[in-house]
């Protein structure tokens, strides 16, 4: 009850104080929610890659353009040993006018041979495999049929049985995805001869070459721990295509994220610092406005370590209350703005309970560090001059 | 018993030295209440301070309950004080965002008494100093009497051998400092506890059982220098 009434003593000081923190706390939950959905995204596609050699082909950049690639090829790349299955997609953009910047992935249309993603289930880690909140996967042989993720639904407000046209083509919807918080859920996939013709239509000068043997995704399957190996063989035994494997992909998808974390993270901790610098600013004013009271304890037998402990406890119900402010703030302004989102099939946020607490955890650490220097001038104090103090 | 062997203190005031105590020699029995009179400057507080363990001497020996005060640490002098030793303040000295219970537990808790035995010990001695009404009230809420009330049993609440006034009749009242006085005394003679008050009021120095004047540092019983 001390504590309180004496934070609650300067009413004005103490709320502008807790102000300073909380705007901290509120930007490192907007900037690491930001972070967390991007992690999420990132850790959903390299544990979806972490048996997969991206195939391309040589002279083109699989990590900054599509590749176009002859299916024959993985016939080919099939016979190499340790090749478990060789997957091939036509991948095309949803918008067909695609003119809008979105934080994360775009819409694209995958176009899959169903026969190869049930054999690729296989070899899949059975947490990855897509399940449904309405219908089911079509059968072989069923054209102009759809299956959308999450996003892609609730934007396209789609249900199973509605209809679409998307590049020149009426799809029915046969299946919507439950949400997984990584690409899946802004994908829609249809037949892979459909996506051709689908392709067809998008980039026209296509029509030139052979469209029956093309497609612009194909991947490699095999146990992550030949992954390496596999590749290089596939590159010996057809040196038209590059074999990229997981580790490597993964190796660059890292980094580009650590230097992402820590720029979103440290500017955010940058405010939370000037805030803890407030906390300095509000305790070495008080200790020096209770002088007198210092050296009353003091007389009265008080330890180092009881004035020590006063302030810091003092500092530090001023961070977790700003904490709790500011995760609340935070977390309704990332809630809202996903909300509002949803119409675009885009969420930019997601909180964890790791960065939920991580950030009240710190707020309470980082006041608890900040009253250190004024608790220790309360210490020195000298009770005689603290008793003559008026 | 209070034993005080020749005590010196000295002040740097810029380029000249003040001896503020000068050779104090002084023996208190238990239960006795003692007055030290004598003009401002004279070296009361000092000597008050330097009994209270706040300040240390530069000679001689303090020795309070048979332990030599003066050859502790700092930390063993904060352990005195919280265990042997209850101030009244002239100013009252009360935390004022406690009420008149908390500040009476407080010495309890430097010696980390439980809350439930704390909260009746002091809530015995408001009892005791007449303020059993007036327990939940801030300072501010209270009458300086009453504030001087309330430090009279934070003073007592750890059962201290000594209890230290400086001037505690000195921000009330005649007839509030009348009833103060009466207050100390009953309770030192109850307890058979020390008290040692600074003061200018003759109405405490009527009520002690031994007066002695300070002037210019050194100590004085009815006019003889105490050697």
């Amino acid at each position: 009850m001390e504590v309180i009434r004496n934070i609650g003593k300067r009413k004005f000081r103490t709320l502008l104080t807790i102000f300073g923190i909380t705007i901290g706390v509120f930007s490192l939950v907007v900037m690491g929610g930001m972070a967390e959905k991007m992690n999420k995204l990132v850790l959903g596609a390299t544990r979806y890659l972490e048996n997969t050699i991206i195939i391309s082909y040589q002279g083109s950049d699989v990590m900054f353009g599509m590749t176009i690639l002859p299916s024959h090829l993985a016939r080919a790349i099939e016979k190499v040993p340790g090749v478990q299955l060789v997957t091939k997609e036509i991948t095309v953009p949803f918008e067909e006018e695609e003119d809008v910047v979105t934080f994360g992935m775009h819409a694209s249309i995958n176009g899959i041979s169903i026969d190869e993603y049930y054999q690729g289930l296989k070899y899949m880690d059975p947490e990855l495999a897509l399940s449904f909140v309405q219908g089911t996967w079509w059968t072989n042989g069923t054209r102009d049929v759809a299956v959308l993720g999450s996003d892609l639904a609730r934007r396209l407000k789609l249900q199973v049985g509605d209809k679409l046209k998307n590049w020149g083509k009426e799809l029915t919807v046969v299946g919507i995805l439950n949400q997984t918080m990584t690409g899946p859920d802004n994908m829609m996939f249809i037949d892979i001869q459909d996506a051709r013709e689908m392709l067809l239509k998008a980039q026209p000068l296509l029509t030139h070459l052979v469209m029956e043997d093309l497609v612009n995704s194909m991947a490699a399957i095999a146990k992550p721990e030949e992954a390496d190996r596999v590749a290089k063989q596939i590159m010996a035994e057809t040196p038209e295509v590059k074999a990229i494997p997981p580790g490597k992909i993964m190796a660059e998808v890292k980094n580009g994220m650590i230097v992402f974390n820590l720029i979103i993270v440290a500017s955010a901790l940058i405010a939370l610092v000037v805030g803890g610098l407030s906390v300095i600013n509000t305790m070495l004013m008080s200790v020096t406005e209770r002088i007198r009271e210092i050296g009353i304890k003091k007389a009265l037998g008080a330890r180092d370590i009881d004035i020590l402990g006063e302030y810091i406890l003092e500092a530090s119900l001023i961070g977790v209350i700003a904490g709790i402010i500011g995760v609340g703030c935070g977390a309704l302004f990332c809630l809202m703005l996903n909300r509002l989102l949803v119409t675009t099939g885009t969420t930019i946020f997601l909180l964890t309970p790791r960065l939920v607490i991580g950030a009240v955890l710190f707020a309470f650490l980082i006041s608890v560090f900040a009253g250190l220097w004024p608790a220790y001038r309360a210490v020195k104090i000298d009770p005689i001059k603290a008793l003559r103090n008026e | 018993m209070i034993k005080l062997k020749n005590l010196v203190k000295t002040y740097k005031m810029g380029s000249t030295t003040v001896k503020a105590l000068d050779g104090i020699n002084l023996e208190v029995a238990d239960g006795t209440f003692i007055t030290i009179m004598g003009r401002s400057g004279s070296g009361k507080t000092t000597l008050l301070n330097m009994i209270g363990c706040l300040d240390r001497p530069d000679n001689g020996e303090i020795i309070i309950d048979g332990i030599d005060t003066t050859k502790l640490p700092r930390r063993q002098l904060s352990k005195i004080r919280r265990e042997k030793i209850g101030f009244i303040f002239q100013q009252h000295n009360l935390i004022d965002t406690l009420t008149a219970l908390e500040n009476v537990m407080l010495p309890l808790r430097y010696v980390r008494v439980p809350k439930k035995k704390a909260k009746a010990l002091a809530l015995k001695l408001l009892i005791q100093v007449g303020l059993q009404s007036r327990i939940n009230h801030l300072p501010k809420q209270l009458s300086g009497g009453e504030q001087q009330r309330v430090a009279i049993a934070r003073a007592l609440v750890n059962k201290p051998v000594a209890i230290l006034g400086d001037e505690p009749t000195g921000s009330i009242d005649t007839e509030t400092a009348q009833a103060i006085v009466a207050l100390m005394r009953k309770l030192s003679k109850k307890n058979n506890q020390t008290f040692i008050v600074v003061t200018h009021d003759p109405i405490i120095a009527a009520a002690s059982d031994l007066v002695v004047k300070m002037i210019d540092g050194k100590l004085y019983q009815e006019d003889k220098l105490i050697i």
